[in-house]
């Protein structure tokens, strides 16, 4: 049996991954659509609240492991939505804060959102839901 | 030290202007020029009129040794925060409240380095500076730095007049309740507020207790230059002040314009 055929057998499996492609899919249309992905998003969004923040304690602080985050930083630093500085006192260590730019850019977003609203707030209870399920894999 | 006029810094001032952010000034030197007669500083209409607009849109906070009620009365701007020597007590020229401190000071000072070359504690490479209204306990040069820390809190634990304690880039900082230090003045100010992030500028010796914090969210400014001052950016001079105040309105006005 091959092992996509296994994953197939496990319905719930199945259910997991098909979540997780779609997703995908959602966020590359978002970004094509919108210029800016949903981890994008969430970034620009959470530095607005933490200026000149490291990306060490950005990861930490938004739960997005410090891989995964550096990737993002790269592409927001491109587009020149935020900027990094080295720190005064230790060169070695960066902070990074939002520019008008990015902030006028998430704020764009928002507003291409907002009339899809309401069908997202019916998605509420179920990403609730799948949070539960993530947290009993810990 | 960085200068605070450089591009990408001024992209990093510009971006507290995006969320909720207190302004905080020291007084003398800062707001004013230093001049030889104490009694005479002025703060120019300029200045005033600048720090009037900017408290339009984001609470701005004094916090100075002067007397308070000196303080207010020379000043024309009144800030969302005012803090004098009624609770930075000592920043002023002496009194009997000071010397009260000062023997506390003492007292932990004599404690904790008695039990620090008593023991085999000093192998942790921790030391102990008496800074008179408070104490530093440095462990930077500490190998063993969570042994280290583990060892400060305990004695913490233990000290007689218990202490209000701010911890600091391998530094732990003891002081007094109620004797002075603008930072932990700035802290409270920044909790009444309810502002996640703070700016603060200022310009000598008893601002380093601000510079030292080691809280992220506090952008930390000297006016002037100085090799070991703990604040990581700097403007030339007193003069700046203005261009400072200047590019932070503007930077609230945009915000403004897009919504
Ligand atoms: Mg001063």
């Amino acid at each position: 049996m091959t092992y996509l055929q296994n994953i197939k057998q496990n319905s719930e499996m199945e259910l997991l991954v098909q979540i997780s492609i779609k997703m995908q899919q959602l966020n590359k249309k978002i970004e094509k659509q919108c210029g800016m992905s949903l981890t994008q998003w969430y970034v620009l969004n959470a530095l607005i609240d933490l200026p000149g923040i490291s990306p060490f304690k950005l990861s930490y602080s938004i739960g997005i492991s410090p891989g995964s985050l550096t990737q993002t930083i790269k592409r927001l630093f491109k587009k020149k939505w935020i900027v990094i500085i080295s720190d005064p006192l230790d060169s070695r260590k960066k902070l990074i804060s939002i520019t008008r730019d990015g902030k006028n850019s998430r704020d764009l977003i928002d507003s291409k959102i907002l009339p899809l609203q309401s069908q997202l707030i019916t998605l509420r209870n179920s990403i609730e839901e799948l949070k539960n399920i993530l947290n009993s894999f810990d | 030290m960085k200068y605070l006029f450089e591009k990408h810094t001024l992209l990093l001032i510009e971006s507290l202007t995006f969320t909720k952010t207190l302004f905080a000034f020291d007084y003398d030197g800062t707001l004013t020029p230093l001049i030889s007669d104490y009694n005479k500083t002025k703060i120019s209409e300029k200045i005033i009129e600048q720090l009037t607009l900017l408290k339009t849109f984001t609470p701005v906070a004094i916090i100075s040794g002067r007397n308070t009620k000196d303080l207010k009365e020379i000043m024309k701007f009144k800030p969302n925060y005012l803090v004098g020597n009624n609770r930075l007590v000592g920043l002023s020229k002496g009194n009997n409240v000071d010397s009260k401190f000062e023997k506390i000071c003492r007292s932990w000072y004599n404690d904790i380095r008695e039990r620090l070359f008593s023991g085999e504690k000093n192998e942790l490479g921790i030391s102990i500076e008496n800074k008179k209204y408070s104490i530093a306990i440095h462990y930077r040069k500490s190998r063993q730095k969570k042994i280290a820390k583990k060892w400060i809190q305990d004695v913490l634990a233990e000290l007689s007049f218990s202490p209000k304690i701010v911890w600091g880039k391998s530094v732990v900082n003891i002081i007094p309740m109620g004797a002075p230090h603008k930072g932990v003045a700035l802290l409270d100010v920044i909790e009444k507020s309810g502002c996640r992030n703070a700016f603060y500028i200022g310009d000598d010796i008893t601002d380093e207790d601000v510079f030292n914090l080691h809280n992220y969210n506090i952008i930390k400014v000297r006016i002037g230059f100085k090799k070991n001052s703990a604040a990581k950016y700097y403007i030339k001079n007193q003069k700046e002040i203005k261009s400072l105040l200047s590019f932070l309105t503007e930077s609230f006005m945009k915000n403004d314009k897009g919504r």
